[in-house]
C-alpha cells in the first residue's frame, strides 16, 4: 500500500485515477500546484501523478520544485498534452513516465507498479 | 414537456467537470497534431467551459467575440449525439496561424488557400473532439467535412449554424494556443439539440457515479 498524492485540476480525472488505482493505496489529491507542492512537503507521500495544464503553476514547473525540494520524489506525469517537446521535457526534469490521458485503467496500474517498484 | 424538460437540464458540478476534461483531452491531443505541423511546441491553457441556451450566447461572449472579423470554421455531426461543432478565432488569431505553418504567410485579407489551411486545423481540432465525445458515448459518431469562412461576427451571431431557440444547448469553450511569442485565442462552440444532449447529460452523470 502506498500513499499517492493526485494533483489534477480536474476532479472528475482525480476520480477516475482513484478508481483505476483501487483501494489498495490512501490518496491526497491537489487541484493546483501550490497547494501540491505544500502537501508533499507535509505528507511526503511515496508516489505523486500530475497533471501538467493547471490554472495557476504549470504542472513541469511543480515537477521541478518538487525535484528540488526531494530529489528522490517519485512523479508520474499524466496528461492529454502529448506533445513529443512536452514528454521530453518532463522526463528531462526527473518524471518517471508520462501516461497520457485518457487513461486507461491497464497502462496507468501498470506505470504505478513500475514506480512503485523500483 | 417531458420530466426531464421541466428539470431545465440541470448538469451537476461534477458532470461539467467530466465535460470541461474530455474537452480539455480533445485539445491536448489536437495541440500535438498541430505542434507536428508547426515543428514547435504548443502550450495550452486549461479550457474555461460553460453550458447556455442558443438564445443566451450573445450575453455571455466578451465583446471580441461579438464585433470584428473571425475566422469561422464549422461541421456537423451525427449519430448518438448530433449538432455542430464551429471553432472561431480573430481574424489576427488566424493569420498568427499561418505565419507558423506557410513559408509566405500573408500579408492582408486571407485568399481562399489561407482559409483552406485554417479550416484543416479546425479539421483536426473536430477530430480530436468527436473522438473524444464518441468514446464517451460509446458510440460512433459520423461528421461532414468541415467549412471555413471569413466572416464579420457581428452578422454571424444572428445566423449561426443552429437554431437560435430554447431547446438548443451550447457547449461554449475558451482556450488559447501559445507558441513562441504567439497567441491565439480560440472559441469553440458545440451545438446540439434537447435530445442529443440529454443523451450526453446522462452519459456524463455515468461516469461521475
Amino acid at each position: 500500500m502506498a500513499k499517492i498524492l493526485i494533483v489534477d485540476d480536474s476532479s472528475f480525472s482525480r476520480m477516475l485515477i482513484r478508481k483505476a488505482l483501487g483501494e489498495e493505496h490512501t490518496f491526497l489529491e491537489a487541484d493546483r500546484g501550490e497547494q501540491a507542492l505544500e502537501l508533499y512537503a507535509r505528507e511526503q507521500p511515496d508516489l505523486v501523478i500530475l497533471d501538467l495544464t493547471m490554472p495557476g503553476m504549470h504542472g513541469a514547473e511543480v515537477l521541478r520544485r518538487l525535484k528540488a525540494m526531494d530529489a528522490e520524489a517519485r512523479v508520474i506525469v499524466g496528461t492529454a498534452d502529448i506533445q513529443e517537446q512536452s514528454m521530453q521535457e518532463v522526463l528531462a526534469l526527473g518524471a518517471l513516465c508520462v501516461v497520457p490521458k485518457p487513461f486507461t485503467r491497464e497502462r496507468l496500474q501498470e506505470a504505478v507498479r513500475d514506480a512503485l517498484g523500483g | 414537456m417531458t420530466p426531464w424538460e421541466a428539470e431545465g437540464f440541470q448538469i451537476s458540478p461534477e458532470s461539467l467537470d467530466a465535460l470541461r476534461e474530455a474537452f480539455n483531452i480533445a485539445f491536448g491531443h489536437a495541440a500535438a497534431a498541430l505542434a507536428r505541423l508547426v515543428q514547435r511546441r504548443i502550450l495550452l491553457s486549461p479550457p474555461l467551459l460553460q453550458v447556455v441556451r442558443a438564445t443566451q450566447i450573445t450575453e455571455v461572449l466578451e465583446p471580441s467575440w461579438r464585433q470584428y472579423t473571425g475566422v469561422v470554421v464549422y461541421q456537423s455531426f451525427l449519430g448518438l449525439l448530433e449538432g455542430t461543432a464551429s471553432l472561431l478565432v480573430s481574424l489576427e488569431g488566424g493569420q498568427e496561424l499561418l505565419k507558423l505553418l506557410l513559408t509566405e504567410p500573408p500579408l492582408g485579407d486571407l485568399s481562399p488557400s489561407d482559409i483552406d489551411v485554417l479550416t484543416e486545423i479546425g479539421n483536426i481540432v473536430f477530430g480530436a473532439l468527436i473522438s473524444v465525445l464518441s468514446n464517451l458515448l460509446q458510440a460512433a459518431l459520423v461528421f461532414d467535412p468541415p467549412e471555413g469562412k471569413v466572416v464579420p461576427l457581428e452578422h454571424w451571431w444572428r445566423s449561426p449554424p443552429w437554431e437560435v431557440k430554447d431547446d438548443i444547448w451550447l457547449i461554449v469553450v475558451r482556450s488559447q494556443f501559445q507558441v513562441s511569442d504567439s497567441t491565439t485565442n480560440f472559441l469553440l462552440i458545440v451545438a446540439v439539440e434537447a435530445l442529443p444532449f440529454r443523451r450526453l447529460q446522462q452519459a456524463l452523470e455515468r461516469l461521475v457515479l
